[in-house]
């Protein structure tokens, strides 16, 4: 499943180093920072793992494409990959994919 | 295999003039019936090969004399970069474009709460509908 979801802006940490802000996301199991050349920096469940960086890579690309009429910019900030234990959380700033895993602690299974 | 000899009378031309009433005098024509069989078959082939040989030749000995002046020079390499760049700026990019910058804050986007359930359910909901309309 995958959602483009608008996110409402909120004052929380502005002047983080590039990993150091996603070390503190909540419920995080891993991440990824990844630029055109490939993978910069990976901790956690994603360390070094070069294939989901490329399908990340990929799918925020396609993504990405996409606009809504009369808009120049995507209309989404973060791309999240549902699945049942986990979410890929995926956006893009400075030419730099960052790949958040973390935990689904919702407690309906997904049902397709 | 092929044998080469050098014929005594080395004026002879190789290729027989197409014009009969020009053959040599001398009567040393080597297609001349007198010859065996078997020879003027192979001189046969062996002047079909020069002919066509010949034929397919571009003297380019004659080249030197189109001469070029310097200026003529840089006037056609400058046409031609001309007409290479108007082509290259029509052709389409084929370089992957630069990826767009969704935020200026990613941790921050990132870190924000998931996806509510309900919201799932319903875009799960609308898709099997317009997968059974299709």
């Amino acid at each position: 499943i995958l959602l483009a979801q608008p996110v409402s802006l909120c004052c929380f940490q502005t002047t983080a180093a590039l990993t150091a802000g996603l070390e503190r996301i909540p419920d995080q199991l891993g991440y990824l920072v990844i630029s055109e050349d490939g993978v910069l920096a990976s901790a956690g469940e994603l360390e070094n793992d070069e294939h989901t960086a490329g399908v990340m890579m990929q799918m925020v690309r396609t993504a990405s494409r996409f606009r809504l009429p009369g808009s120049a910019e995507p209309p989404f900030k973060r791309m999240s990959v549902i699945l049942e234990d986990f979410v890929y959380t995926v956006t893009v700033s400075g030419q730099k994919v960052f790949v958040v895993k973390r935990q689904n602690n919702q407690q309906e299974s997904i049902s397709v | 295999m092929v044998l080469l000899c050098f014929d005594p009378d080395e004026r002879k031309p190789l290729i027989p003039h197409p014009n009969p009433v020009s053959k040599p005098p001398n009567g040393t024509d080597w297609l001349t019936p007198s010859v065996p069989s078997a020879r003027t078959d192979e001189q046969a082939l062996l002047t079909s090969i020069l002919t066509k040989t010949a034929q397919n030749i571009i003297d380019v000995s004659a080249a030197d004399s189109v001469m070029m002046e310097q200026h003529e020079y840089m006037d056609k390499a400058r046409q031609y970069s001309t007409k290479l760049a108007v082509l290259s700026n029509s052709l389409p990019q084929k370089k992957a474009l630069a990826l767009p910058s969704l935020t200026s804050q990613p941790h921050q986007v990132l870190a924000s709460d998931l996806v509510p359930y309900s919201d799932v359910q319903q875009v799960i909901s609308c898709t099997l509908i317009h997968e059974r309309d299709v």
